[in-house]
């Protein structure tokens, strides 16, 4: 008889532990590791603010060329560098460098933001460790603004038309890089689950806009 | 008597069987919806923007000039002019060097390039971690043979 209830409590304990064992990976996938902070050092400087005034219907004239310095998307946060973009040996647009999270990349060539044409600003979603500088891309709207800084102080500043979600097999290249009547602008980073695998995301997110309104400081 | 201790053990094994399902659909759903779900995004921005609209220090007052260029300004697209060649150095001790000496200008329409394929912007930070197989697989084993000791619990109880 004592035998017998030995086994049960082995039977009981054994149970016990294989539940806590289950609830331990549980919490191991529900809880996720702590985020690194990497970009929320932007957050304690001043937010980029909106330009007032500034009708989202209308497509302002293209402005003249000058470097694009920063890239300012007040409504999620996004005040970032610019650097130059090219090509690899691929052929493949070169993406910003992943150890300066809060770097954005301006594609060389294609027309500079604010002319005539699509402009295309690609920013990492995330580094290997954390967020990065389009981490929050996805969250735009139609109708928020994009504000491109250039080197003569000048600010195009564009409006969002749409948001886009698609697959990377099928990147729409022709409507990105387009040859547009009037001043566009692309924002793209990555999006989607993660392929572990492929060490890739499955998803583009882009941003499509438009010039708004040239801003140029009177001197 | 020994019927209690039957039942009694018939429920204890009927309960645990039901944990472990309850257990491993709530395993299921847990990662299916991890799986469907995008990365998790950092709270770095204020939920409150503020009123104030004066853009980036620039000055309130703006004007928008013309865009045709004045007669004294010359187009970067048209009018640039490479800067004089290094002498008596070769180019390739000195890598980028004519690139930073050479003004900027934006690519002409004829240097266009449209890019193959698409941009790789992302490097897996945020993508949710799957965590450790482990706990799962030593779990199971485990609930598995507490099953087994209350079934031979049971038997043995029928056998004496």
């Amino acid at each position: 008889m004592g035998g017998q209830k030995a086994i049960l409590a082995g039977a009981g304990v054994v149970s016990l532990a294989g539940m806590l064992l289950i609830a331990l990976g549980l919490g191991g996938i529900l809880g996720g590791a702590p985020e690194p902070d990497t970009v929320a050092a932007t957050s304690r400087e001043p937010v980029p603010s909106l330009f007032t005034g500034v009708p989202p219907g209308k497509v302002a004239a293209p402005m003249r060329a000058a470097r694009p310095t920063a890239v300012y998307i007040p409504s999620i946060g996004v005040q970032a560098p610019l650097t130059e973009l090219g090509l690899d040996a691929e052929g493949a647009i070169q993406n910003p460098p992943l150890d300066h999270p809060n770097l954005a990349g301006w594609y060389r060539y294609g027309p500079v933001p604010g002319r005539r044409g699509a402009a295309v600003i690609t920013g990492h979603l995330d580094t290997r460790s954390g967020p990065a500088v389009f981490a929050r891309l996805r969250n735009v709207k139609r109708g928020d603004q994009v504000q491109v800084l250039r080197a003569d102080r000048s600010v195009a500043v564009f409006v969002v038309d749409s948001v886009e979600h698609t697959p990377k097999r099928s990147f729409p290249a022709k409507k990105v890089y387009a040859k547009l009547p009037y001043p566009g602008l692309r924002l793209v980073t990555c999006g989607g689950a993660f392929d572990q695998a492929a060490h890739s995301y499955r998803d583009n997110t882009i941003v499509y806009a438009h010039l708004a309104a040239p801003y140029h400081p009177r001197s | 008597m020994a019927r209690a201790r039957l039942a009694r053990a018939r429920r204890f094994a009927a309960a645990g069987a039901v944990t472990a399902f309850v257990i491993a659909g709530m395993s299921l759903a847990a990662g299916t919806a991890s799986a469907q779900s995008g990365p998790k995004l950092p709270d770095v921005v204020p939920d409150v923007l503020p009123d104030c609209l004066l853009p980036l220090r620039l000055p309130l007052l703006c004007d928008d000039p013309p865009e045709e260029p004045r007669p004294d300004h010359h187009e970067p697209d048209d009018s640039w002019t490479e800067p004089p060649p290094v002498e008596h150095e070769p180019e390739e001790s000195r890598p980028g060097k004519a690139d930073y000496l050479r003004p900027w200008r934006p690519a002409g329409e004829d240097e266009h390039r449209v890019p193959r394929g698409h941009p790789e912007t992302g490097g897996g930070g945020l993508a949710p971690d799957d965590g450790p197989a482990w706990p799962f697989a030593l779990g199971g084993v485990a609930l598995l043979a507490g099953a087994g000791l209350t079934g031979y619990a049971v038997r043995r109880e029928n056998a004496a």
